[in-house]
């Protein structure tokens, strides 16, 4: 008896398709954006996970972990001290390890933070598991006053080549001190990677010295006490101290006792942490945000069910003499029952069939978007077993939803028998 | 073929919380019969129609359909009993009106088995379109029409056809001509009867207008039926 039932049903379905295609839309957009902030999740996690990779250790002066990460990945918040630039280099050239990446931070230029660093950054990191740095247009800084841009930096203040900026001194969005005599050239802009880098001024650790070098305590020197931009190149400009640095080791198998021989060093307070445990850590932190999306998400899935057993609900008194003729051709009151949950199954089914199909075409055409926008990379994957999970989830709430008009036909088809009420 | 098609015993019936409408010592219809019952609205036809059908059950007396007593049987099994057994034609709104007309023919036989081996001899579409004819209706690509298009009196023939189909005993028609205009009235009659009388169904016969009592066999009036008088309201 199942096939007539439901053979029924969708006929019923296709004499009020105007609704039945409202509902189903209405299902469709709900299932979309609760896959849709799905993948972006799952992606956005993956990215944040990535968001420096192939990268062993990362080093500063002692700190809290987070502390630690947050500066020198996510350019968030300030080193309270320094790591000398002799601790610096006896990590660096220790045998175990591969390559080091040295960052300085302290600037700022409207509002991004100034990097400095050497051209290992552009060789040795990575994000997004093994992707590369590359350049938009450009490449590495080469003369002491150039600057390499990120994505973001060079799209919110639409730089170009060539361009010349001033670096301000500090961290403060609006900055009164500038390194006003100093101006830099810009000589690359990179490629989008949805990372902090994309918000980075990147120059030369000498150019940080060269920026500072008439600079004490946050003052520039009076006038005639100057260095000026051509003097300061004849100057050593060897830093005195960094504020952390990356450390890739020629084996991973060394990493834990280096971690070790760092943290426990001598003559100065340093801290060694491992990135990936540092940043699952801050996206337990992080994490709530895109929970809270997905409730949300979840709730709009339900405004989408209730508008389809409103839908149904309000169907059912123009069809009370429908149910008394399917009653008297010899429908069971259970039939009834079966065709209005039936109904609502297929509203729901049709609806979740369709919320896939939009949302994978949704991420077909904004996927260059979010490459290039965000540096979020989504991958057209097939349905996670979790994203099936979801979506029968959905069909079974409707399901259930469809129990309450159907247990009221029900109810009304054992009242009415077979008399036709209009 | 010795048990009458109805059969009710000291049947005695009342709407919950409401006074008794019906008592009924003894009414039977024999198979075959052409049975024409009058009354004016609220004397219980309907209710007794309910009865017949088995969507209502009496407080107390029996009821017998060919040999069945509905007592006997669950509330399942009196749906399954009255799809296989019955053919039901009410005063307007009958089909069903998202189906096409060769759909709502043969929704009986979605039902019932029984019903689907009894025209088992030929395709069940041919059944229909045989019965539409015999009912006076011709019309091109008939079958696959939406019910919607058709006039009042076509989709009363085509609610006949669907009564009809797969043979049932009993054939109860709840005011199936009131809808319909004198001449439309006469000749639906006719055929239907004569449709009936081709395999010896039982035809129950509801309504108000007695210039059709005529071509019954027999024509009760439901003061003749119900030993109580007709309530005042």
């Amino acid at each position: 008896m199942a096939m007539p039932v439901l053979n029924l049903a969708l006929k019923s379905l296709w004499n009020r398709r105007t609704t039945a295609l409202l509902t189903i839309s209405a299902i469709a957009v709900s299932v979309a954006l609760l896959l849709g902030v799905q993948k972006l999740r799952t992606a956005a996690r993956e990215g944040f996970a990535n968001t420096v990779s192939g990268v062993d250790l990362i080093v500063g002066a002692r700190s809290g972990p987070l502390n630690l990460l947050l500066y020198s990945v996510f350019r968030v918040g300030d080193a309270t001290a320094n790591v000398s630039w002799a601790s610096y280099q006896k990590i660096a050239r220790h045998p175990d390890v591969a390559w080091t990446i040295p960052i300085s931070l302290g600037d700022s230029h409207r509002g991004f933070r100034v990097m400095g660093t050497d051209h290992s950054y552009f060789e040795h990191y990575r994000f997004g598991g093994t992707r590369e740095l590359r350049f938009d247009s450009g490449g590495p800084f080469h003369d002491l006053y150039d600057a390499v841009l990120g994505a973001d930096v060079a799209r919110t203040l639409g730089y170009r080549l060539g361009d010349s900026i001033v670096i301000a001194h500090g961290v403060g969005n609006v900055s009164f001190a500038e390194h006003k005599d100093k101006p830099f050239r810009i000589a690359g802009i990179l490629a989008p990677t949805g990372t902090p880098v994309d918000r980075t001024v990147h120059v030369s650790l000498e150019a940080i010295t060269a920026i500072h070098i008439d600079w004490q305590s946050g003052m520039q020197a009076p006038e005639g006490f100057r260095v000026s931009a051509d003097e300061a190149r004849l100057r050593d400009l060897t830093p005195d101290s960094i504020t952390a640095f990356l450390v890739g080791m020629r084996s991973r198998v060394m990493t834990f006792t280096m971690q070790r021989a760092i943290n426990d060093y001598r003559q100065e307070p340093l801290l060694a942490i491992l990135p990936g445990v540092a940043l699952s850590q801050l996206w337990e932190l992080v994490g709530i945000a895109d929970t809270a999306l997905m409730v949300i998400a979840a709730f709009v899935v339900l405004a989408g069910l209730l508008g389809m057993l409103t839908a149904i609900l309000t169907s059912l008194n123009e069809r009370r003499r429908e149910m008394a003729v399917l009653r008297a051709v010899g429908a069971r009151p259970r039939h009834i029952f079966a065709l209005l949950v039936a109904e609502a199954g297929l509203l729901a089914s049709v609806g979740v069939a369709a919320g896939v199909c939009l949302t994978y075409l949704l991420l077909l055409a904004g996927r260059p978007l979010l490459e290039r926008r965000f540096g979020i990379f989504v991958g057209v994957s097939g349905l996670s077993a979790l994203d099936l999970e979801v979506l029968g989830t959905v069909v079974l709430a409707a399901l259930l939803m469809g129990v309450l008009p159907a247990l009221r036909a029900y109810r009304n088809t054992l009242s009415d028998g077979l008399q036709i009420r209009v | 073929m010795s048990d009458p098609a109805i059969d009710i015993h000291s049947l005695e019936f009342a709407w919950k919380g409401q006074s008794r409408l019906l008592a009924i010592e003894r009414f039977t219809v024999a198979r075959g019969e052409r049975v024409f019952i009058k009354g004016p609205s609220g004397s219980g036809k309907s209710t007794l129609l309910g009865l017949i059908g088995g969507v209502l059950a009496p407080q107390s007396g029996t009821i017998r359909l060919i040999g069945t007593a509905l007592s006997e049987l669950d509330a399942g099994g009196r749906d399954r009993f009255r799809g296989e057994h019955f053919g039901f034609i009410f005063q307007m709104f009958n089909l069903i009106p998202y189906l096409t007309v060769r759909e709502n023919v043969l929704l009986p036989l979605q039902f019932s088995a029984a019903r689907r081996r009894r025209i088992a001899g030929s395709e069940p579409q041919h059944e229909a379109l045989r019965l539409l004819e015999a009912l006076g209706l011709t019309v091109d690509g008939l079958l696959e029409r939406p019910v919607t298009e058709l006039s009042i009196g076509q989709q009363q023939r085509v609610a006949a056809a669907r009564a009809l189909i797969g043979r049932p005993d009993i054939v109860v028609a709840d005011e199936p001509t009131s809808a319909l205009d004198a001449d439309t009235r006469v000749s639906f009659l006719k055929l239907l009867m004569h449709e009936c009388g081709t395999f010896g169904t039982t035809l129950l016969f509801v309504s108000h207008d007695s210039s059709l009592s005529a071509q019954f066999d027999r024509t009760l009036s439901m003061s003749d039926i119900n030993d109580l008088r007709a309530p005042a309201h």
